[in-house]
């Protein structure tokens, strides 16, 4: 889902910074003390989760985890996610500098809106409410990330709007179920663990 | 500041130290993983350009439109990947262009690489300053500077002799273009072949030490405050 240099349009990759910018500055708004161990670790997850190459479907898919960074970290996902996207392209050459800000949007923005939709939810006492919960937080933000990386390309390229999002989200069924049960198990653990991060 | 750096080492050692072993556990699992970058690899074979496009060793780029670009960014040439993200394509059916080629791969969904061909790399580009390609072949023997009183039947000889020489040089000489091939192609593969350990470590060691600076300013601007 890393958009390469050199497939954006200069006006995309404008709106796409302008709109990270405002997110990390939310972001760092809201860091404080003791939300910054937190917010490492979850960067470096993010780092890593890429890496890991879900070996079905076509195309060259791996783990995103952005839902659970949204879960955790709300706001903060901005600057963990833009962190380790920076990282990454510099380190793994996934992405590109230039399409930094497009990419941090596309992935962290998806994961603010999940981790806000489900994050009440995660809370009940109810374990099957939980469970439907950070599946939903784990698939929907690879979905909406998809949608809008299908988005991107469209408003660059032209392509139509249905094939670009088609292929992608066809391509990515298989992330979106294995991150919703790998969301599942991260906040389980994470609640038998250490119930406040929640 | 004391309170304040208890509060960090008091919340973090416990989740901290499982996360640390979880991150671990998946380097492990990410570096038989496979890349996600796609790359693109091209050498001419003959007269035939070969251009292969993969993610890993293992997964191939299949399907995908490689575009061929003269010198002067001029497209003069597109086609697909087969399953094993193999293209080929005639370089005497471009018997206009002089000098590199820039071949790009676009593997659908945003990803999409380049590789450029140097003159040097197209054994074929020398000969495009003068005549038509395949012709000199033939007219060759004919300018050869042979004995002049020999007469027909010495040129037609040396000629001979100089095809059978290059034949037999171009037989012995194909396992080593192949194995060269083969060569660049590793290092290539060394280069472009996705991360490897140290990368990965390195990049968590840029986030520790991020947080670490963090924290040291948030530090000092709540001590400045109480």
């Amino acid at each position: 889902m890393h958009i390469s240099e050199g497939v954006l349009t200069a006006p995309v990759l404008g709106v796409g910074a302008v709109f990270t910018v405002a997110g990390l500055a939310v972001g760092l708004k809201k860091m404080d003390h003791e939300r910054l161990p937190e917010v490492g670790v979850l960067a470096s997850v993010f780092f890593v989760a890429s890496l890991i190459h879900v070996p079905i479907g076509p195309s060259a898919a791996h783990l995103v985890l952005n839902g659970t960074c949204g879960l955790l970290l709300g706001w903060l996902a901005f600057p963990a996610i833009f962190v380790g996207l920076t990282l990454q392209a510099i380190l793994f050459e996934f992405g590109g500098l230039t399409t930094l800000g497009v990419n941090t949007f596309n992935m962290a923005f998806p994961a603010v809106v999940l981790g806000y939709l489900c994050g009440h939810f995660i809370k009940s006492p109810n374990s099957a409410v939980r469970a439907v919960a950070e599946f939903v937080a784990g698939a929907g933000a690879i979905l909406l990330s998809g949608l809008m990386v299908a988005a991107s390309l469209v408003l660059a390229l032209g392509e139509s709007i249905d094939t670009a999002a088609r292929l992608i989200v066809l391509a990515h069924i298989p992330v979106m179920i294995l991150e919703g049960v790998i969301t599942i198990f991260i906040m389980e653990f994470i609640r038998r663990v250490r119930p406040e991060m929640l | 500041m004391v309170n304040s750096s208890n509060c960090v080492s008091g919340m973090a050692p416990r989740i901290f130290a499982v996360l640390m072993v979880t991150m671990m556990g998946m380097c492990v699992m990410a570096v038989q993983a496979q890349a996600h970058k796609v790359n693109l690899f091209a050498y001419v074979e003959g007269d035939r350009v070969i251009v292969e496009g993969y993610f890993s060793a293992k997964s191939r780029a299949q399907d995908c439109l490689v575009e061929v670009f003269d010198e002067g960014g001029k497209k003069i040439h597109e086609g697909k990947t087969d399953e094993k993200g193999m293209y080929s394509f005639k370089l005497g059916d471009f018997p206009a262009f002089t000098g590199g080629l820039k071949i790009v791969l676009e593997a659908g969904m945003g990803h999409k690489t380049e590789y450029t061909l140097s003159v040097s790399d197209i054994p074929g580009s020398a000969k495009k300053d003068g005549h038509p390609t395949e012709q000199p072949g033939k007219n060759q023997p004919e300018a050869l500077p042979g004995p002049p009183v020999g007469g027909s039947a010495q040129v037609a000889d040396q000629a001979a002799l100089i095809a059978a020489m290059e034949k037999a040089l171009e037989k012995k000489l194909e396992p080593i273009v192949k194995m060269l091939g083969n060569q660049e192609r590793l290092l290539l593969e060394e280069k472009y072949g996705g991360p490897r350990i140290n990368d990965i470590v390195g990049g968590i060691g840029w986030i520790v030490g991020m947080v670490g600076m963090a924290a040291f300013f948030v530090g000092r601007n709540r001590s400045g405050k109480n």
